[in-house]
């Protein structure tokens, strides 16, 4: 009883705290829509107010971020050449249910990724969100049939030349509009709205490139682990 | 009311997450508590942040998670195998060892993962790195290659010949279950066996068998290889607490009566 009153304390303690915070929160409800957000909807004509404002009005920060992920990438990839094994153990065997399933899956996983990030201004979504889902099918099919079948069905070399050319292009894209006279991080093909599309120009592109950024990344990451501590 | 029940779910999970022994059951957990979350965001009018809560942190980093476990996860034991010590019983796997190594993964929070070989092989899937532990009726001896555990169960070694050639100073070639039908099948053999294996021979006729009991006594222990030491000290801490307890003798009882 004594060693489970620590835990009992801590969970009792939590929980009132979630129920206060939960009581606390009110909807927004009937309150309006701040007006700057309303004009950078209208601006960029994202129906997502969320891209709009994280992919135009505050772009600078999501460069930063993508740069953060970027470096993560580098440290991974840099600290495991360090440590490169010699020993390889033998890759674990996956059941056949395992292995049809996660390759009947892939496919779907890679459209439903492709798919939020392309309309990633129209519906919740984004490149972050649907690169991240293209990644979890990829990794499912690591699981399923090894790393080194799904490996030589990528290029590699590619991927490493695209993994720092994509945040590149995501810079130049953003510095591009000072050429033309306008201010810096400005969308370079403005949006013109009704919800298509191609509704808000620069803001699908930095999706797509972003998508395609977190998905090279996250590979990257995994491979990394694989070539250099053993198959799994 | 919905979103009530879901902030105080949060907690729930999160304890059940945080105390599960097994590494799989814990990853579940925070599968679950991520999937808990992302409702909470869907509620608080946040659809894409539940969506990246819902990839990243129920798909991505569980699939992360899993790819690590499936090896540091478990507990491998390369075994020959030994009559009443750790056998396979059908399905299932029984034996005093058996429950030793079993009762160690459960508090190291791994599973028990046994591969079976020729008693030649055992040593050299141990040396290669391809196991952990080592088990399976072994007779302690010095090896300057390997942590020898304390004994948890007293034996001695009986030579057992017929026909022409001599016994090896150590066990026999192939698997135990060959020996056996060597010996059912009336050829010529001679091995060295440990009193496990020798009791399981006994079921056989052995009239023809010249029969010798080495006079000293000996300890079945596990094996450890030199470079985990780590893995060597939590086994003997182990094995000590079995012993002191008193576990260890109701274990022998309950496997060799």
């Amino acid at each position: 009883m004594k060693r489970l009153s620590f835990p009992l304390i801590c969970l009792l303690l939590t929980a009132s705290f979630c129920f206060l915070i939960a009581q606390s929160i009110r909807l927004p409800g009937q309150q309006e829509t701040p007006s700057y957000v309303g004009e950078l909807a209208e601006r960029t004509g994202a129906l997502n107010l969320v891209a709009s404002v994280y992919l135009d009005g505050r772009l600078y920060d999501t460069i930063f971020e993508l740069l953060v992920f970027s470096v993560a990438v580098l440290g991974v990839r840099f600290y495991l050449s360090e440590r490169r094994s010699s020993h390889r153990p033998a890759p674990i065997p996956e059941s056949h249910v395992v292995r049809a399933s996660a390759e009947a899956l892939f496919p779907f996983l890679l459209l439903l990724g492709v798919y939020l990030t392309a309309y990633g201004h129209l519906s919740p979504g984004g490149g972050f969100t649907g690169g991240t889902v293209a990644a979890s099918g990829l990794m499912l099919c690591t699981i399923a049939i090894g790393a080194t079948a799904v490996g030589r069905r990528i290029r590699q070399a590619t991927l490493e030349r695209l993994e720092w050319g994509l945040p590149a292009a995501v810079i130049v894209l953003a510095i591009l509009p000072v050429f033309l006279g306008r201010t810096p991080l400005a969308a370079l093909f403005p949006g013109r709205g009704g919800g298509g599309l191609f509704a808000s120009g620069s803001i699908l592109i930095y999706n797509l490139l972003i998508g395609l950024k977190v998905f090279i990344g996250a590979w990257v990451v995994i491979h990394g682990f694989i070539e250099h501590r053993g198959e799994i | 009311m919905v979103r009530t029940a879901l902030f105080l779910l949060l907690p729930i999970v999160a304890s059940i997450a945080l105390t599960q022994r097994r590494r799989v059951a814990a990853l579940i957990g925070m599968g679950l508590f991520s999937l808990v979350l992302s409702s909470v965001y869907v509620l608080q009018n946040a659809p894409d942040v539940a969506m990246t809560e819902a990839t990243i942190g129920a798909a991505l980093v569980t699939t992360i998670y899993v790819l690590a476990i499936r090896r540091t996860g478990r507990l491998i034991v390369v075994a020959d195998e030994a009559p009443r010590l750790l056998e396979r019983r059908g399905e299932r796997l029984v034996g005093l060892e058996y429950d030793i190594l079993n009762g160690f993964a459960r508090e190291l929070g791994l599973d028990l993962s046994v591969r079976f070989v020729p008693p030649q092989a055992v040593k050299e899937a141990l040396l290669a790195g391809e196991a952990d532990i080592a088990a399976g009726g072994i007779v302690r001896k010095s090896d300057p290659r390997f942590y020898a555990t304390r004994g948890h169960l007293k034996t001695a070694l009986v030579r057992i010949h017929r026909g022409t050639g001599s016994s090896p100073e150590e066990g026999y070639e192939g698997y135990f279950s060959d020996l056996l039908s060597s010996v059912k099948g009336g050829e010529d053999l001679a091995a060295t066996l440990d009193l496990s294996r020798f009791m399981e021979v006994m079921h056989n006729d052995l009239t023809d068998f010249k029969i010798e009991r080495l006079p000293e006594e000996r300890e079945y222990s596990f094996l450890v290889s030199r470079e985990r030491e780590d893995l060597y000290v939590k086994l003997e801490a182990y094995l000590n607490d079995l012993a002191s307890r008193g576990d260890l003798d109701e274990m022998i009882e309950r496997n060799l009566q």
